[in-house]
């Protein structure tokens, strides 16, 4: 038998580690438990399935994508520039009705406050 | 299903071949594997009854770790279970399955190796007592009449010094009898390149077990 020979006969006797006894039986039990688990956790409410299935088939790089553009709408709801009409001034007050001069605002009333009014 | 595990396991592995599938060993993969697509999970179970002792021997045989090898061989049927739907059939499910394990085990070894925490002591030296073991390790090396632990011990070495490519081929060819031409269809490669690579691992495995060969 030649050098060869002998290490391939070596490396045969690898062929006896086998499991314990009855151990593929258990494999068998656990996998069908595991199987009966997956199939579980399947059934899940619709939308979560739609959104699962929906996330599964964009990578992540397009996921980031939706996830900027999403950030971006909302900054710009937040951030939006509103009209001139609503823009707070400093330095305008308020117009106070005086009925005492006919229903015409008087120079300096602007300054008074809706408590003198009721007064 | 009315028949025990027992039974099931000596009917399917009754018609199990010793070197490799015969075609009407895949007809009768191609019937389990139509009933399981139509989700009957009876007929899967028998797919795994019959491969998983085979797929053992090829996972254990690669990682030389028991809780690895059983980790990885319920991933393995997991997998195919579900893609399931993808099998065209172009291969036998023989084939098909033992190409998904063996590309998840080079996968996980991948991994491993990238683990600090791993060494060689994680090798298991389950067949200290085996006596065809004890048998050759005596006569291979009568007058140093080296133990089998010691055999054990530089046969898992030896074989985790060859590289992935090289462990596959010697586990598949030298330790499960699968014939040429059916590891180059698993492994999707030249049956040239098989016995290339089963060339130069022997020579690897020739010094790496030279004390245990005689003259």
């Amino acid at each position: 038998m030649n050098q060869e020979e002998q290490t391939r006969k070596l490396i045969r006797l690898k062929r006896h580690e086998t499991p314990r006894e009855g151990y593929f039986e258990d494999f068998l039990d656990e996998f069908r438990d595991r199987h009966r688990r997956e199939s579980l956790s399947q059934r899940q409410p619709v939308v979560a399935g739609i959104f699962k299935r929906w996330r599964e088939g964009r990578s992540a790089a397009r996921m980031l994508g939706f996830g900027v553009a999403y950030g971006a709408v909302l900054a710009m709801l937040v951030w939006l520039p509103k009209g001139q009409d609503d823009e707070a001034d400093g330095h305008r007050q308020p117009v106070i009705y005086e009925p005492d001069s006919g229903g015409q605002p008087t120079p300096g009333s602007e300054a008074k406050s809706p408590r003198s009014f009721r007064d | 299903m009315g028949v025990t595990k027992g039974a099931r396991l000596a009917t399917i592995t009754e018609c199990m071949p010793e070197k490799s599938a015969e075609p009407s060993i895949a007809d009768v993969d191609a019937v389990l594997v139509e009933r399981a697509r139509g989700g009957e999970a009876a007929a899967f179970e028998d797919l795994v009854v019959k491969y998983s002792p085979r797929l053992y021997g090829m996972v254990y045989h690669m990682t030389s770790n028991k809780e690895d090898t059983h980790d990885l061989l319920q991933e393995v049927f997991s997998k195919a279970y579900r893609s399931l739907p993808k099998f065209k059939g172009r291969s036998s499910f023989y084939t098909w399955i033992y190409a998904i394990a063996t590309n998840m085990t080079f996968n996980f070894l991948k991994k491993r190796k990238r683990r600090a925490t791993w060494s060689l002591d994680h090798l298991d030296s389950g067949i200290q007592h085996d006596e065809a073991m004890i048998d050759l390790a005596h006569a291979s090396n009568p007058r140093r009449q080296s133990d089998v632990n010691e055999l054990q011990k530089k046969l898992n070495e030896a074989m985790q010094a060859l590289s992935e490519d090289h462990r596959a081929v010697v586990t598949m060819y030298d330790i499960q009898g699968i014939p040429h031409a059916e590891i180059s269809r698993i492994l999707k490669v030249s049956e040239g390149t098989v016995r290339s690579r089963l060339f130069y691992a022997h020579k690897q495995l020739q010094g790496h077990l030279a004390e245990f060969i005689g003259e």
